[in-house]
């Protein structure tokens, strides 16, 4: 057991997994944005989709945060303020780390209206909010993705 | 199952309602965190680092806002609702690009 709390917590592990459940759940919501759309099938797909979707961000919210308090600041900070990328810092990493605090309501949100079913989300006229929600919340997930990508680039090149 | 039991048109309004107050309180904590040493000095104190009591607020306004309006208020119908996750929508846009924008302003000045 020690030895696979030692393993889970080691820097690249901790990163792979972060980055793993973070790409997990965006998928997950772009799945349940094309059963919304499809309005095809049962209600289950989208119900799983949608609530491991959320169990993803939220998994990649605590490893993410655990890394980035235990090792971002005292190891790859000061890199990447000594580089000639400090806005790496600066304003991609304070924007992505403030950014993530809400993603998880959001994915939550998504997972409330798919209990509804298919049928009461037609009925209530929930079925565009949920499109535009899901998106929504994929799409900064990739924004997200995309400034980890220049913080950690710049940490390595800069 | 406990879910079957929930109003669940309500669950997606709360939801929503709490979402909301997440947003708006996480851009503010930052923000003032950013402008005030103090703040952020006392953030650290409370949880060991200033995210992760960020953190931990953000959660907490989030789940008891949403409390708050299940339990308390009306039982809204679909065109609440609709609304609701309307403004949801608006406001984590906006609240994105506020924290983006503040921090390309503040690395700059």
């Amino acid at each position: 057991m020690d030895s696979i709390i030692h393993v889970l917590t080691l820097k690249p592990v901790l990163v792979g997994l972060h980055l793993g459940f973070a790409i997990l759940g965006i998928d997950l919501l772009v799945w349940v944005v094309g059963e919304a759309i499809a309005d095809g099938g049962n209600d289950k797909r989208m119900k799983f989709a949608a609530f491991a979707g959320a169990v993803s961000f939220i998994m990649s919210w605590i490893i993410g945060g655990y890394y980035y308090v235990k090792f971002y600041g005292k190891l790859v900070k000061p890199i990447i303020l000594k580089s000639t990328a400090p806005w790496a810092h600066g304003v991609f990493m304070e924007a992505k780390e403030h950014i993530f605090l809400f993603i998880v309501p959001l994915a939550l949100t998504v997972l409330f209206i798919t209990l509804l079913g298919r049928e009461e989300i037609k009925k209530n006229n929930l079925r565009r909010p949920l499109v535009i929600l899901a998106s929504l919340t994929a799409g900064l997930g990739l924004l997200i993705g995309l400034m980890g990508y220049i913080i950690s680039a710049s940490a390595r090149w800069g | 199952m406990m879910i079957n039991k929930l109003n669940k048109t309500q669950l997606v309004y709360a939801s929503a309602v709490g979402a909301i107050a997440a947003v708006i309180f996480a851009v503010a904590v930052t923000i003032i965190a950013e402008e005030s040493p103090g703040f952020k000095a006392s953030l650290v104190s409370v949880a060991g680092h200033h995210w992760t009591t960020k953190s931990i607020f953000t959660a907490l306004v989030y789940l008891l806002v949403a409390k708050y309006v299940y339990w308390f208020t009306n039982e809204h119908k679909s065109k609440s609702v609709v609304q609701a996750l309307a403004a949801l929508i608006s406001f984590a846009i906006l609240g994105s690009a506020v924290i983006f924008l503040y921090f390309v302003w503040h690395y700059l000045k």
